[in-house]
């Protein structure tokens, strides 16, 4: 009789082509891909080179957008992303947590955006008030779709994650010096 | 000299005669109606260009969160029915730990 054949480990990629490589791989469910994702997602650091950036650079362009040059209202929407922040993060979140926050927060700021232009805006044609409709409909999903994962995550896999990580950390202090 | 005006009414392209003295004075307005849409229509496709470029960003965002939890889900011993709910996957290796 033989036995199953087990799939092979694959390495932490350390390239950003090769990280969605295996972001891909893990969204169509293959199992070969645990290992590494798991290494990959212990890491802060793989998590921020990877969505950071992104975040923060989507967040920046939307506060650019409403504010402009206005200083109070700057710190007034820089105050409000603070506290939905922490709002979202609650305790000790894991980086995976980090980046979907960061996400969720983006969207926030997508929403507003696309009400205040639409609402700001006057002597419409109809395909103008067409794009501003379409534009807060896709926002509103994308943040409910945003806070859902979120929502998602923490219950399922925020839980088996840390677990994983607790124990690595009691294992590397388990080891025997020398 | 003469001028005349087209417009578009109920459908139908309707055009009016202006003659004398008020001719120039028509041709002028029409001048300044057809800058004024030209203008309306650039600031509109300004306003647009600017909020799709934030949008880009936030959707390049979204494409790696999403692919993050997807991965944190698989990570954490978990796979997607039938593109539906999310469900522990019964590992014969975990099953047996």
């Amino acid at each position: 009789m033989t036995e199953p054949k087990k799939p092979t480990e694959l390495a932490v990629p350390t390239t950003a082509d090769g990280v969605r490589d295996l972001l891909r791989r893990a969204g169509q469910g293959d199992t070969a891909t645990v290992p590494a994702l798991r290494k990959l997602l212990e890491d802060p650091t793989n998590i921020d080179r990877l969505g950071g950036d992104l975040a923060r650079s989507a967040e920046a362009g939307f506060v650019d957008a409403l504010a402009g040059g206005d200083l109070a209202v700057r710190e007034a929407v820089h105050a409000k992303l603070a506290a939905l922040r922490a709002e979202l993060l609650g305790e000790s979140p894991t980086p995976v947590e980090r980046l979907l926050v960061g996400r969720a927060v983006a969207c926030w700021l997508q929403v507003q955006d696309a009400d205040l232009r639409a609402a700001g805006s006057r002597d419409l044609t109809f395909r103008q008030s067409e794009f501003n409709q379409r534009r807060m409909d896709a926002a509103h999903r994308r943040y409910l779709s945003a806070l859902k994962t979120l929502a998602l995550v923490r219950k399922l896999a925020v839980p088996v994650l840390k677990v994983n990580i607790a124990r690595k950390q009691v294992n590397v202090a388990g080891v025997p010096a020398g | 000299m003469y001028y005349y005006t087209a417009e578009r009414v109920a459908g139908r392209v309707v055009k009016r005669y202006v003659g004398g003295a008020v001719a120039g004075l028509a041709a002028r307005m029409a001048a300044v109606g057809r800058d004024k849409r030209v203008a309306d229509r650039e600031s509109a496709r300004a306003a647009r260009e600017a909020a799709e470029a934030l949008d880009s960003a936030v959707a390049e965002l979204d494409e790696v969160a999403g692919l993050l939890a997807r991965a944190a889900l698989v990570a954490a011993g978990y796979h997607q029915h039938r593109r539906g709910e999310w469900r522990k996957r019964r590992d014969r290796a975990e099953e047996a730990d």
